[in-house]
């Protein structure tokens, strides 16, 4: 069985190799053309430091809006996390805003929102996350880069249970400020930072495969050229 | 028939002897000690322990007494320690910068940085003085006590008010809040000193001392390997030492198997190998799928944390600790994510992983886990070196006893990827000999293909090596079909050695939220180093090259001497120690002996050969090169992180040079007439230059397995 195999694999070589080289070629060329799109988290602002205690910063009403200056170093954001405490309560139904807003390089203080340019709003429904949980909050506008204002508050829906809250704590975070009913805030939003870079899966490997099957293919003897010339193939030999 | 009976006879004989042997060298002082073990609870002030009390005492020890006193202490740091403390920081430094927070530098509050910056840590230490009251033997003390951190304890044994042993030391790991030391004497009085950086009291503490018999199954093992070999390489007969000269491949197999495996028990879950803790940790979330279960056990094994066994008793109670928090009803573990698809440079972790993954399904305790980790390793090497040793056409001998060599065996019984360097190189190379070997005979594509393989898989983890490739350049052009072929097939070598090149300058983008930090180059560089900058490395060697070209060249003959003239043992098991200087020049008396008897049937050009040299020192170079650009602090004097490990993969082409001495010449030496000769009697006797080969290295690796792993941790 095994010789079968072998002796297979040596009569058909001037077929399999060219072909391997070719579809190492092709995952090679689509590894480049299709990348996959992974998400990266950075965690910015969750752990407290030494002697700090984190706190929950609840909304006071439906238009209360806690407010988030950052900056995203010239890259896209792909969507931020936030603590969300539920006070406890399911909140079905109920849902969290967050617009987000470009800014310039103008100082707008916490009157930005009226001045920045909106680029889109968003809303996630905090009866599908569980109480203290970090949910991950989409954006979906490939304009969020650089100069950001996230603001969030929340719509009841007719539910009448306690408002939510945003986990904080008292850490200064650089190229950060947080903005609590209209004023800046001693504290900051414990968050993560989404953002999402390209991977090419089978690039590294499909190009050195396709250099061993090339390498390996320019030492078949092919039929043709063996007939013209009259020698035998290699594994032959 | 007879003959498979005498050795089914002979099998079970080393079997009996090995565990006859087992008992009376590790048990024999044991026997008639007149007890199994007594315990005491170290009451301070004189006050006598009511022996009653002691329900589990084996044997009702007389008149003993404790007495107890509590001090303050400072000790300093062992270079270790400290080294390690400092690179925490540096790191930490790095992390803040990157972060762009203020870094301020924080000490444990046990440490004291003294007036000359030594690092010191407050201890207290209790001075206990247990009076026997009569002579015992005593082959073990244990001292139980409470502890949250690290601590340990000194004793001195006295007889007849004469000290027998004086000045033992053994540590305490808190999480197993036991020590246990091997004292092996008579005494009377043990005076014992406790340091902890916990305050304790004298109620805490709880001494024993034992004397079991205490059967072993691995150093029966080893008693039995020893056995095994003696009867194969002078008993075994005819029929064995002709299928030895046949097929050596199985013998080197078998041989490997059996050292791999005393090594990997030896060890368990001590983590002992070049940074196996960084390999852990990648084999360990390779063997999950896009979740990863991290169990506290699994946790403190990537962080270098679990607790280390000096002796069987402390790895019972090591083992117990381990499966105790590998439970995830105890604590549970941390959830994880990764990317289905590992990057191309983790998939060397495969066999690894394998182990991890077995471990997990067949339920087995976490250090059989870490074990079946190291196995898949060693079953991989086994693998692809028995390939290596088949495949070379006359030299396989010399591939076997590389294959032997006591650093490769360990590694390969490690968590570590470097086992794929070494035998894919192996392999890679034996492949490319034959071909500069048989100058005249064609490539066979199914040759090229493996070649290529084996070395584009030995250097995945460590890409530099992928130059060796690059002998196949100076391959004739009789070598292929025709002058297209020889084109094609060399201008894809090239490109294949450049793309493994370029990825470690510009590696393939990671997933997860290191992107940033890994993918930029201000902050590349080895992380267990302090002041290392790729970057800025890098502009010192380019404004100074000529500074640079003498501390390359210093530090690369530096080593050589070092190895052959200044007494660096280099033949080794990791951090477990090594062999002695001596050993280094046996090994390579028996690698030219290997070398210059192999029965091939031509020598290499010498052209070649001089190629194979530059080539040597080119990979040596580029190697010492590299590390002074990640690991070294920019603009050292030094290169530091070089080991005389990264040097083996080329220990093949350097002693294929001395292969075939004296056969193409016509005109002999009188040198190359005596090697000729001598060569040519050694392949008519029966295996006698496989069994001189095979012999010295079990007889070198097996000495290396006693001292370093049977004698000091498990006996």
């Amino acid at each position: 069985m095994l010789n079968k195999i072998k002796h297979f694999m040596t009569k058909y070589v001037y077929i399999y190799l060219p072909i391997g080289t070719l579809l190492c070629l092709a995952g090679f060329i689509g590894s480049y053309l299709f990348p996959n799109t992974v998400l990266d988290t950075y965690k910015v602002n969750v752990d407290e430091a030494e002697g700090d205690s984190g706190y929950v910063q609840y909304f006071t009403g439906t238009e209360d809006e806690i407010g988030y200056m950052m900056e995203t170093d010239g890259r896209v954001m792909k969507g931020i996390q936030i603590g969300i405490d539920k006070n406890g309560q399911a909140l079905e139904g109920t849902n969290l805003i967050y617009r987000i807003y470009k800014v310039g390089d103008s100082d707008f203080g916490a009157d930005v929102a009226a001045h920045a340019e909106l680029l889109e709003e968003e809303s996630f429904d905090l009866g599908s996350c569980m109480d203290g949980q970090y949910p991950y909050l989409p954006f979906t506008n490939e304009a969020d880069t650089g100069r950001l204002y996230i603001t969030f508050s929340y719509r009841a829906n007719g539910n009448t249970q306690p408002a939510p809250g945003i986990f904080m704590n008292h850490s200064d975070i650089e190229n950060a400020v947080t903005y609590v009913g209209g004023a800046k805030s001693d504290g900051s939003i414990k968050c993560y930072y989404i953002y999402s870079h390209e991977t090419y899966p089978f690039l590294y490997d499909s190009r050195v495969m396709f250099c061993i099957f090339l390498a390996a293919s320019a030492c078949v003897a092919f039929p043709a050229y063996s007939k013209r010339k009259g020698v035998g193939r290699s594994d032959e030999n | 028939m007879k003959t498979k009976i005498r050795h089914l006879i002979a099998a079970l004989l080393i079997l009996i002897l090995a565990a006859a042997l087992e008992i009376l060298v590790f048990n024999g002082d044991t026997i008639g000690s007149g007890y199994s073990y007594l315990r005491f609870d170290a009451v301070s002030n004189d006050e006598q322990i009511d022996r009653d009390t002691n329900a589990d005492d084996s044997h009702q020890a007389t008149g003993y007494h404790v007495t107890s006193k509590i001090s303050d202490k400072l000790t300093a740091l062992s270079a270790d320690e400290a080294n390690e403390i400092e690179v925490r920081m540096d790191n930490e430094r790095i992390l803040a910068e990157y972060r762009g927070e203020t870094y301020t530098p924080e000490y444990d509050e046990d440490i004291v940085v003294g007036e000359d910056g030594t690092l010191m840590r407050k201890v207290r230490q209790m001075h206990i003085v247990l009076e026997l009251g009569q002579d015992y033997y005593i082959k073990k003390l244990r001292l139980d006590a409470d502890l949250t951190k690290n601590g340990g304890f000194q004793a001195d044994a006295y007889h007849n008010g004469e000290p027998v042993q004086d000045g033992m030391y053994c540590s305490i790991d808190p999480k197993i809040d036991a020590g246990i030391m091997s004292v092996g004497c008579h005494a009377d009085k043990l005076d014992i000193t406790l340091l902890t950086e916990d305050e304790l009291t004298p109620e805490d503490v709880q001494i024993e001392i034992s004397a079991k018999l205490q059967f072993n199954l691995l150093r029966a093992a080893f008693f039995a390997v020893c056995l095994f070999t003696v009867y194969i390489l002078f008993f075994a007969g005819k029929d064995v030492y002709a299928f030895l000269k046949k097929k050596p491949e199985w013998f080197f197999a078998i041989f490997t198997l059996m050292l791999g495996g005393l090594i990997i028990e030896g060890l368990g879950s001590n983590m002992v190998g070049y940074d196996e803790y960084v390999h852990a940790k990648s084999a360990y979330k390779l063997s999950f799928g896009s979740t990863i279960e991290t169990t506290e056990a699994a946790m403190q094994m990537v962080g270098n944390n679990l607790p280390y066994f000096n002796n069987p008793e402390e790895r019972e109670l090591v083992e117990a600790y381990e499966d105790k928090v590998n439970d995830p009803d105890y604590i549970a573990p941390d959830i994880g994510h990764q990317s289905r698809l590992p990057r191309t440079e983790t998939r060397v972790y495969y066999p690894m992983a394998a182990g991890f993954y077995l471990g997990r399904l067949l339920h087995t305790g976490f250090a059989d886990m870490m074990e079946l980790a190291r196995l898949g390793n060693l079953l991989c090497y086994i693998f692809i070196v028995f390939w290596a040793v088949k495949k070379a056409k006359g030299y396989q001998m010399v591939v076997a006893a590389i294959g032997m060599f006591p650093n490769n065996v360990f590694i390969a019984s490690s968590l570590s990827y470097d086992m794929l360097v070494n035998a894919g190189l192996l392999l890679g190379y034996v492949l490319l000999l034959n071909e500069i070997l048989t100058p005249d005979e064609k490539i066979k594509p199914s040759n090229a293909f493996f070649m290529l393989f084996s070395f584009m898989a030995g250097c995945l983890s460590k890409p530099v090596y992928i130059v060796m490739s690059l002998m196949l350049l100076f391959l004739p052009k009789k070598k292929f079909q025709n002058r297209v072929s020889e084109i094609v097939f060399k201008a894809a070598l090239l490109f294949l050695n450049g793309l493994m090149i370029y990825n470690i300058f510009f590696p393939t983008p990671v997933s997860g939220g290191d992107y940033a930090l890994v993918s930029n180059s201000a902050y590349a560089g080895d992380k267990r180093s302090i002041g290392t900058s790729t970057v800025g490395q890098l502009q010192f060697v380019m404004s100074n090259p000529l500074q640079y070209a003498v501390i390359l060249l210093r530090s690369m003959f530096g080593m050589l001497m070092d190895y052959t003239v200044k007494g660096n043992p280099f033949v080794s098991y990791g951090y477990m120690g090594a062999a002695g200087y001596l050993a280094n020049w046996l090994m390579i008396a028996l690698g030219l002996f290997a070398a210059l008897f192999a029965n091939v049937k031509t020598s290499i050009r010498k052209g070649m050969g001089a190629l194979t040299h530059l080539m040597n020192f080119g990979v040596v170079a580029i190697v010492f090169s590299s590390m002074y650009i990640s690991y070294t602090a920019v603009g050292s004097s030094n290169i530091l992180g070089v080991q005389g490990r990264y040097v083996i993969p080329l220990f093949l082409p350097f002693l294929s040079c001395f292969m075939g001495w004296g056969i193409i010449r016509v005109q002999k030496t009188k040198a190359e007439g005596y090697v000729v000769k001598l060569r040519n009697r050694l392949q008519v006797l029966p295996a006698v230059y496989e069994r001189i080969i095979f012999g010295v290295m079990m007889a070198v690796s097996l000495w290396m397995t006693l001292k370093l792993i049977i004698l000091t941790i498990n006996v």
